[in-house]
């Protein structure tokens, strides 16, 4: 998908804050503001805006992913064709892929072909909050001060459908974090949507593959730029107190020095000292896994 | 005697706890499919392979869109060289036409090479009944038979198991001394094996391609047992899905390193043995009598029903290996002759039942991986979410999922709707926290579910959209 | 079966005069298609360059490669060879046999001429399958441990020998007995199988190669599996150990 490319980069943008982020998340959608505010972009944010949809497009439920679809359309689409806003940002790999990207086939099926050329429109200019700063805003680092590791999970959405990785990652390896790789960082966690009811079991078992590949980083944070993947993942850590954290990265990047990334889930109980106290799960790390017999077969 | 850790019998869910409750198995699919795929990678590493994948896309697409007249140059072609082609509709059709075959001939046993189109209908089982020892040869169906199990991978159907399982098995049945090396153990498999192709009456393969140009059948494996089948016994039988055609003979080559690179990185396999008819007068060996069975079984279906795009697949197993649900429940817990993704897209289009396959298009994320290995780049996650939305079209799910997604997209169409519900929730979910000081560790059905392994926080006391509300009133978010 | 015949293409074709149809999409590439990626990239090198590249490639899919500097020589390795693997097997003719039976296709002479004569001096019997075609004959085939072919054509970039059945060239000398020694002459010597393509195509003489017999086989290695734990055992069914003779021209 083709992204505008802006002469100058724009001063006014639309916040999309995510049903999520909104509801349950409020810190994550405060640190977007506050760091797209400190690169001088006035932030909207449309109070009409609800939920993009996924969870019923996901599942199959068309008729009512259009219903939200164009809900969505509505709220957002007039301020583009007014000029109000030059862009809008996400801080969601996830939702901004269903708003982007899924939208345009899900009106073209239905057949709903005026919305379908509004989302056409708007993909242009949706951005994931990081691509939105280093690839529009063209920021480098910034001068968030955190004094441990923290390592970085892809989301799947923002990895193999926005094709959003070097960003995070550029951001996270210039800005004063010591930022170090886990393996597998680009595998499912297991969060999926409803997947991670419908199919509990899967998905705990990807997520404790998930959490062994983040242990064995030997990071203390664990960011990314979803709060439904940070969900699943910092539910699970949080369930066998494990010493790590999932953060949201706009949090770990809006860090001041003093701060504690460590409100997300109320009382966290223990210390953040080691990830030893992980239940035993069958080893998949890549480095683990003997490799006889390399060309055979 | 080892027992297999999966029943696939059994329904979704119980298949599912079967496997991820089984460390063993886990780790045993964890190394095969992480070497497949880091070779994979290193094979494709080699050359430009995003031009490979996509050369292979626009052949098999060229396929599909002449695939009548590539079907029928291929019948003619192989005619011409001496073959017979059947054709079968479906499975019961193609069984028949086989097992028609052996009776005719008098044949007692048969020798098979690998091959997913006869496990897809049955065709051991179907010969049995009628007196026809089936012996299967490719060194991991081998042991799959022994163990009477079912392959768990495409390509490598017996990774879910490690080499004790194997040696116990051979103990069992080929009264072998214990041994814990797969050198030993396969010179074993190859004695045995070698005195079943010497006497056996009929050999069966699948077809990993066929040349509509020449009437050729091309089958591709490392160990040799495609060329034994298909060169000692005095019947030779192909059994082949019509999707399988390429055009011509430079064709076949591009598909032969697309499926070489992507099942088992390697460049070339050992063996590509290339059929085009029985034997001529002046040849020494070979086969009497050469017959290719074109398999529809639900294929054409599948092209008029829009899923044209899961037909150019070369059965590789590269999207197994890199699906991380794959990795976690293994090919049995599909219960299917095709498991991963893209046995999740294909199973239910070749269903006869839709409730007996009705959870595989949900059991995915949705992560993508399989789309980005796949050599031919199908869209098996946007084929995955057209099965979801055929499902509840067909009203497949439970009443109360709709009834939950219609409400829900009410409350989501209005903000003020939206809000209220918020509101609701949030004090609910808050409720939920007090119990256990903090987080939710217990949620009510349907949610218990997301409760069983992970805790939950409860919603923030003031959405974003108040915080911002307090922001612009009073200057900071309070 | 006829019907099934006329449903299966009746159903084809019409899901694809369906104008809406999903995929493929009615305006799909025209033969020939563009581009065809090779096995593996390369210029094209003289012969000697094309024979190390061969027994580099050979040697990392488990097999072996001599490579004469003359016909003689040639013909001195694949007497060793075939005298190493006999003794390593304890089938010396002389020391553990009388005679030790050897599978040989019948038209090895035209590339190596003399062999026989120099194997059958040392106390190799050598046999043709064509001597042997009766079902009968097939048990004793299958005791063979060595067989001794040529190729049609080779590959360098991939180690892989071309095989066509036909007159002399028997199907089972490659591929029952444990050895199998390859003489190939570096004229049937290619950089890869594209570039072998391009030349019969070039004489409209590919699809005549291919369907010209009853089989072709491509063979790159000896037999091997790695179905037991990722882990690589050679010999599975055909040929556990291959080594190739290549004869200058």
């Amino acid at each position: 998908m083709h992204r505008k490319s802006f002469i100058s980069p724009p001063s006014k943008v639309a916040l999309f804050v995510t049903c999520m982020v909104d509801m349950m998340y409020p810190q994550v959608g405060i640190a977007t503001v506050e760091l797209l505010e400190m690169q001088g972009v006035e932030v909207v944010f449309p109070e009409g805006q609800t939920c993009c949809g996924q969870p019923a497009f996901n599942s199959g439920y068309r008729d009512e992913a259009v219903q939200m679809a164009t809900h969505f359309l509505d709220v957002f689409y007039p301020l583009v064709e007014n000029g109000e806003i030059e862009a809008i940002v996400v801080p969601s790999g996830s939702c901004g892929t269903m708003t982007s990207h899924f939208y345009t086939r899900l009106l073209q099926d239905a057949g709903e072909q005026r919305y379908q050329a509004q989302a056409e429109v708007l993909s242009e200019i949706t951005f994931e909050l990081t691509e939105f700063l280093v690839d529009v805003l063209n920021i480098q680092d910034l001068p968030c001060i955190y004094p441990g590791k923290v390592t970085y999970h892809a989301c799947c959405h923002l990895l193999r459908e926005l094709s959003v990785d070097q960003q995070p990652r550029q951001l996270l390896s210039q800005s004063g974090v010591e930022f170090v790789e886990m393996e597998g960082s680009a595998e499912c966690c297991g969060f999926g949507g409803l997947f991670a009811v419908k199919n509990e079991p899967i998905s705990t078992a990807m997520g404790k593959a998930k959490l062994q590949n983040a242990a064995g980083s030997g990071a203390d944070i664990v960011t990314m730029c979803d709060v439904s993947c940070m969900t699943h993942i910092q539910g699970l850590m949080h369930r066998q107190q494990s010493g790590q954290r999932a953060v949201h990265i706009a949090e770990l990047l809006n860090l001041q020095p003093g701060a504690s990334p460590f409100e997300t889930l109320g009382t966290h109980r223990k210390a953040p000292e080691s990830a030893q106290d992980l239940p035993p799960v069958p080893s998949r790390r890549w480095q683990d896994i003997k490799l006889d017999g390399d060309d055979a077969r | 005697m080892v027992t297999m850790p999966v029943d696939v019998t059994a329904d979704f869910k119980t298949r599912v706890k079967q496997a991820v409750s089984d460390p063993r198995l886990a780790e045993n699919v964890a190394r095969a499919t992480i070497s497949l795929t880091l070779k994979r990678d290193q094979r494709y590493g080699e050359l430009q392979g995003q031009q490979l994948r996509d050369e292979t896309r626009q052949m098999k697409t060229y396929v599909l869109r002449h695939l009548p007249q590539l079907l029928e140059q291929f019948e003619q072609n192989v005619q011409m060289n001496g073959g017979q082609v059947h054709w079968a509709q479906d499975a019961a059709e193609a069984n028949h036409i086989i097992g028609n075959l052996a009776e005719q001939k008098n044949v007692r046993k048969v020798v098979k090479s690998k091959s997913m189109a006869t496990e897809e209908i049955h065709l051991n089982r179907h010969l049995e009944a009628a007196g026809v020892e089936c012996v299967e040869t490719d060194l991991g169906e081998y042991i799959i038979q022994l163990a009477e199990e079912t392959p768990s991978h495409i390509v490598a159907p017996v990774l879910h198991k490690n080499v004790d399982d194997i040696s116990r098995l051979f103990a069992d049945k080929l009264d072998m001394p214990r041994t814990l090396d797969p050198q030993e153990l396969c010179a074993k498999a190859r004695s045995v094996l070698r005195q079943e192709f010497l006497s056996a009456d009929m050999g069966i393969s699948g077809c990993n391609f066929a040349i509509a140009d020449t009437g050729t059948v091309c089958i591709v494996t490392n160990e040799g047992n495609g060329r034994l089948v298909s060169t000692l016994p005095r019947i030779y039988v192909a059994v082949m899905g019509i999707e399988k055609l390429v055009p011509t003979v430079q064709d076949a080559f591009l598909q032969y390193q697309a499926l070489a690179r992507s099942a088992t990185g390697q460049k070339v396999t050992v063996y590509l043995s290339m059929t085009n008819g029985p034997r001529q007068p002046e040849d020494a060996d070979g086969p009497e009598e050469f017959h290719v069975v074109l398999l529809d079984n639900g294929r054409a279906q599948m092209l008029e029903d829009g899923y044209g795009e899961a037909l150019m697949c070369i059965r590789c197993g590269a999207c197994l290996n890199v699906c991380p649900v794959y990795k976690q429940i293994s090919g049995h817990a599909y219960g299917n002759t095709y498991s991963g993704p893209i046995g999740a897209v294909i199973s239910p289009l070749l269903a006869q039942n839709i409730e007996e396959v009705k959870e595989l298009p949900y059991a995915s994320t949705l992560c993508g991986a399989c789309r980005d290995a796949c050599p031919v780049q199908i869209d098996l996650p946007g084929m995955l979410l057209s099965l979801r939305q055929d499902l509840v079209e067909k009203k497949a799910l439970p009443r109360i999922e709709k009834m939950g997604m219609q409400k829900f997209a009410d409350v989501m169409q209005n903000s003020k709707s939206y809000s209220r519900f918020g509101g609701m929730a949030g004090a609910g979910s808050r409720a939920f926290s007090l119990l256990t000081g903090g987080s939710i560790r217990t949620l009510p059905p349907p949610l218990h579910h997301w409760t069983k392994s992970r805790d939950m926080p409860p919603f923030a006391r003031r959405s974003f959209r108040q915080q911002l509300g307090h922001r612009r009133r009073t200057g900071d978010w309070g | 079966m006829n019907n099934a015949r006329t449903q299966i293409l009746g159903q084809l074709r019409h899901a694809l005069s369906n104008p809406q149809l999903a995929y493929p999409p009615r305006e799909s590439p025209a033969l020939p298609l563009t581009g065809r990626t090779p096995v593996t990239a390369g210029s094209v090198p003289g012969d000697e360059e094309l024979s190390k590249r061969f027994r580099t490639e050979l040697e990392e899919l488990h097999g072996t490669c001599d490579v004469a500097v003359n016909s003689v020589e040639a013909r001195m390795l694949a007497v060793q060879k075939v005298m190493a693997w006999a003794e390593e097997d304890g089938h010396l003719p002389g020391r553990d046999t009388d005679s030790t039976p050897v599978l040989a296709w019948l038209k090895l002479e035209e590339v190596m001429p003399g062999l026989t004569d120099a194997l059958q001096d040392r106390g190799f019997d050598l046999r043709h399958p064509e001597d042997m075609a009766r079902r009968e004959d097939r048990s004793e085939i299958a005791e063979f441990r060595i067989g001794i072919t040529t190729a049609y054509a080779a590959f360098a970039s991939t180690g892989s020998l071309l095989l066509r059945s036909g007159s002399g060239h028997s199907r089972v000398a490659s591929l029952l007995p444990f050895y199998h020694l390859a003489v190939v002459s570096s004229d049937a010597l290619w950089l890869n199988a594209e570039a072998w393509m391009a030349h019969e195509q070039a004489h409209q003489t590919l699809s005549q190669a291919i369907r010209g017999c009853s089989n072709v086989s491509l063979v790159s290695g000896p037999s091997k599996s790695a179905d037991i734990e990722s882990k690589l055992t050679l010999g599975v069914h055909g040929p556990r150990f291959l080594h190739a003779v290549i004869i200058p021209s």
